[in-house]
């Protein structure tokens, strides 16, 4: 489980950071199927931790390790930031016809959102990569296992 | 010692690069600006994202914003005589042919920083053959991973600052630390 998760984490890495500028990957096209397909992918990031989500839930106000919640905090930015990328994506999507969702608002200020939220959640996958680092390392064998 | 020495020299790589990739990127201006948003603000009605600094990768004081996927390219009815003329008969506009041109706003006009343009400038290039005479990416199959490379740097950096305040934080706190370590709630 832990090999599928590791692997699913470096596609998603991987992908973002493709998705990151929408001309450096097959165009316009490709950023926007992918972008969409990604987040199936982080629902799926999501699933495979679902023990942990439950577990810091349930004791979230009660005896929890700061790391775990901040931890936590993050991961409720990130899924704040991703849903901000995809509302905004699917309103200035061109390639793929999303106009009968009908989300209003300017153009303009959707290119905005999505840029910036983009670029917010960027930095914050950095942190969440950095704060995992243990768990990489554990990964690629560079440090003993916590338990045995 | 050997493996101290490249791991300093690999931090520092990474936090050089990081920070330039940062302001190469424009990134902390890019990042707040939807918090910079005022709803009533016209520029923002009917226009393609102009404006506002989202011009991906844009250094600012880099002349004019690029036009970039999504952007309003100028109205033909908006160009001077001189480069409508000249675009006349050839189906696209060639900014390049533009910027050579004699009069004011082709000399007055800096020259575009192509550095984070995977397009580049808008000069014909080969597309299957066949020039595209700078049509949209959108139809492109190129791969030009040239910004995805610093916004590798940008992550790297975050990811380097978090791996040292962590580390930080637990040599101050190390102590009474038991609970922090022994949880299974810590990945």
């Amino acid at each position: 489980m832990n090999i599928f998760k590791f692997i699913l984490n470096i596609l998603l890495a991987i992908v973002f950071l493709l998705l990151m500028d929408p001309r450096s990957f097959y165009g316009l096209s490709f950023h926007e199927w992918a972008g969409l397909i990604i987040v199936l992918f982080f629902f799926l990031h999501k699933f495979v931790n679902w023990t942990w989500i439950k577990k810091v839930t349930l004791s979230f106000l009660r005896r929890v390790p700061g790391k775990a919640r901040l931890n936590y905090i993050l991961d409720i930015l990130l899924l704040i930031g991703l849903t901000l990328i995809t509302l905004s994506g699917i309103a200035i999507s061109r390639t793929i016809d999303f106009s009968w969702l009908n989300l209003g608002g300017s153009h303009g200020f959707w290119r905005v959102m999505h840029t910036s939220s983009s670029l917010l959640v960027l930095a914050l996958f950095g942190i969440h990569l950095g704060l995992h680092w243990r768990w990489v390392l554990q990964r690629l064998n560079f440090k003993k296992q916590k338990n045995g | 010692m050997v493996k101290k020495i490249s791991i300093i020299i690999l931090v520092a790589v990474v936090l050089t690069t990081g920070y330039l990739s940062l302001r190469k990127l424009n990134y902390w201006n890019r990042s707040v600006m939807v918090f910079k948003i005022n709803s009533s603000e016209q520029s923002f009605q009917g226009r393609g994202g102009r404006g506002f600094g989202e011009f991906e990768g844009r250094e600012t004081g880099v002349g004019r914003p690029e036009f970039r996927e999504g952007m309003q390219r100028p109205g033909r009815m908006n160009m001077p005589d001189s480069l409508r003329r000249r675009s006349d008969g050839r189906g696209q506009r060639n900014f390049n042919r533009m910027r050579s041109g004699p009069d004011s706003l082709a000399t007055g006009r800096p020259l575009r920083d192509t550095t984070f343009s995977a397009r580049g400038d808008f000069g014909e290039r080969m597309r299957g053959g066949v020039p595209n005479r700078g049509r949209d990416f959108r139809q492109g199959k190129a791969v030009n991973l040239n910004l995805v490379i610093y916004y590798l740097a940008v992550f790297a950096l975050f990811t380097l600052i978090m791996i040292y305040l962590e580390k930080g934080y637990r040599l101050v706190f190390k102590k009474g630390n038991k609970f922090q370590e022994n949880s299974d709630l810590i990945i």
